[in-house]
């Protein structure tokens, strides 16, 4: 019953509209959960009732056994760090500051930054292979890169949960690889919301597949990415094997979903699909 | 990229040590040099034996260039100094929880709310004696309220706070600029005109006896927001990161936003409106350093500017003072065209 991380039925809806409902799961320590989903699942809502940026109507999170919200601000932090989409960055702050905001949790009023700290920040900065640009100015970082500080950032934080929503978006496919190995090689419990199925295959422990709100499938990579399940879910057809290294699940997609009258949605015209495409 | 690296490990700390040396050095020479400015013919030796003689009981200077050094000038410079630092922090402050650029200590309403409170001081005194006393207190009352109205309609949800406050900010300063409009249509002239004196700012007023509340809440304001520098900073990367962070966002941006406006309200009531330097300072300092936070830094540059300027519009014409609020806004807009030109190449 030790699970790092716990939802029971969390339902979260926002001005009327129910975005999350009745998900529940369990997550063992040191297990890397990705969470998968169509574009607008919920994905990124329940990433934010998990950092407590939203606070659920229904159900409630359990961190290492206790109710999140039962927890202080600063310990919370000090526990569980988010690698977010979006860093504004309009206001030139460098690499080595954004780093060190990763120390905010520890430090009280009036408490710099010791040689402790900045021995922290620099292992962290080699650990993601940033310390060359420790000085560079943030904004002129590429996508990987920014990436990379983030989690450099999560590093210093210490915590035995990391939460990233989206770590992958627009980055070329060896920063996707690069990325997500680097984050499994922390061996702390994570948490990651992936589009790519096959990396999230690949590199995850467990999967999570939510469809409106709902969790569809939850637990190893065979048992969530089924072929029926992924047609059901994301409307695209698909035929699975076994990765040929890691002996995974591998989707390979079929294509040809234009009709004369425009892209549709509709389950029926997705069958006829199947058919052409396993007749093909 | 093998060059870029090195250079920029190096080159940044030693840019950020020689702009500290460089602001040391101005710091001990500026009283001295400015105090040596204005009409009176005075020399920086002057300025050097009266505080021989006030501080080490040693130094001979004639009684009356000792009164105009020792009651005029170096109040006023300190004064001069204290609004420079006081407004570019809470601009630094402002522009950094609110991830607005365009703030300054004005943007909330304060100088509207100050403005109506010293023109409703000033009328209701009718130009007498009582309204030197009256005007400073009239400010710093209708700068809190204006605050007051703004801190209320900002609301706790973190993902309006900001918008809400600058909007909020926006409507207060009309509201007061149309009450101050109709006070000053129905008001006597000397009450209009003292009224557009205040408004342009000026140090002349300054003593040592008044001086202790300004120097007072500026050192402590800097003091807190010094302690708060890496919840200030984390709030830099976004309201949802600082969250997460363990930041408490909606309160720190709240009491950000009251520390700043008793700094301001301080400061007007002192000298009057001021404008620009907390706008433009903070973003000064960001184009030299770029890549670092300074806030004692930004400060101190804000301090400097400000006495500066206030040399200038004592000595720019032989026989007059300029209202120093006006040189501020004229270098300031000047110098900030310069900026974006820059920024937009």
């Amino acid at each position: 019953m030790n699970a790092a991380l716990r939802a029971e039925n969390l339902s979260w809806s926002a001005d009327g509209t129910q975005i999350l409902q009745d998900v529940s799961f369990a997550l063992q320590p040191g297990k890397m959960l990705g969470l998968i989903g169509p574009n607008g699942a919920g994905k990124s809502s329940l990433l934010r009732c998990l950092y407590r940026y939203h606070q659920p109507q229904a159900g409630k999170v359990l961190l290492n056994d206790k109710e999140i919200n039962s927890i202080s601000h600063k310990t919370f932090a000090q526990t569980v760090a988010v690698v977010l989409q979006d860093t504004p960055t309009e206001m030139n702050t460098n690499v080595q500051q954004i780093v060190a905001t990763g120390l905010t949790p520890y430090k009280g009023l009036f408490q710099w930054d010791n040689k402790e700290d900045n021995n922290a920040i620099h292992s962290a900065l080699c650990q993601v292979g940033l310390a060359d640009k420790a000085y560079a100015s943030f904004s002129h970082l590429s996508g990987g890169e920014k990436q990379r500080a983030l989690i450099a950032r999560a590093i210093v934080q210490r915590p035995s949960l990391l939460i990233l929503d989206e770590p992958t978006n627009h980055l070329d496919i060896r920063y996707q690889i690069q990325i997500l190995e680097l984050v499994r090689s922390l061996g702390i419990t994570v948490i990651a919301s992936i589009h790519d199925l096959n990396l999230a295959s690949a590199l995850c422990d467990e999967l999570l597949l939510l469809s409106q709100g709902r969790c569809v499938a939850f637990g190893a990579a065979e048992e969530v990415l089924t072929e029926s399940q992924i047609s059901q879910v994301f409307g695209v057809c698909c035929k699975v094997t076994p990765h040929p290294q890691l002996a995974k699940p591998l989707i390979h997609y079929y294509y040809g979903y234009h009709h004369e009258n425009g892209f549709s949605n509709d389950s029926e015209t997705n069958n006829e699909v199947v058919t052409d495409a396993n007749n093909a | 990229m093998p060059i870029t690296p090195d250079n920029l490990l190096a080159a940044q700390p030693r840019r950020g040590t020689l702009c500290w040396c460089l602001l040391l050095m101005l710091l001990v020479l500026t009283p001295l040099l400015a105090a040596s400015f204005g009409a009176a013919e005075i020399g920086v030796v002057d300025v050097l034996n009266v505080l021989g003689k006030r501080w080490l009981d040693m130094g001979q200077v004639s009684g009356i260039r000792e009164q105009i050094i020792w009651e005029l000038r170096l109040p006023r410079i300190i004064l001069a100094f204290t609004a420079g630092a006081g407004l570019a922090l809470s601009g630094f402050v402002l522009q950094s929880v609110t991830r607005n650029p365009l703030a300054d200590p004005y943007l909330f309403g304060i100088s509207s709310g100050a403005s109506f409170g010293a023109v409703l001081a000033i009328t209701l005194t009718g130009g007498t004696v009582l309204a030197g006393l009256s005007l400073p207190a009239g400010a710093f009352l209708g700068a809190c309220l204006s605050v007051l109205l703004v801190l209320a309609l900002a609301g706790h949800r973190m993902t309006s706070q900001v918008e809400r406050m600058l909007l909020s900010g926006v409507a207060v300063s009309f509201m007061f600029g149309a009450l101050t409009s109709l006070l000053l249509y129905f008001s006597t002239p000397l009450a209009a005109q003292s009224m557009l004196f205040w408004t342009m700012g000026s140090f002349a007023q300054a003593e040592w006896h008044s001086l202790w509340l300004p120097v007072g809440v500026v050192t402590i304001a800097l003091g807190l927001v010094f302690g708060q520098k890496r919840q200030i900073l984390a709030m830099l990367s976004g309201d949802e990161t600082a969250h997460t962070l363990g930041v408490r966002v909606v309160k720190m941006r709240l009491g950000m936003l009251l520390l700043c406006s008793l700094i301001t309200a301080t400061l007007v009531a002192h000298c009057g409106g001021i404008g620009f330097v907390g706008l433009m300072v903070p973003h000064l300092v960001r184009l030299l350093l770029p890549g670092q936070q300074p806030i004692l830094l930004t400060a101190i540059v804000g301090g400097l500017f400000m006495v500066w300027v206030d040399v200038l519009a004592r000595s720019v014409l032989p026989s007059q003072e300029l209202p120093v609020g006006v040189l501020t806004s004229a270098v300031g807009s000047v110098f900030f065209l310069f900026v974006l030109r820059r920024r937009g190449q």
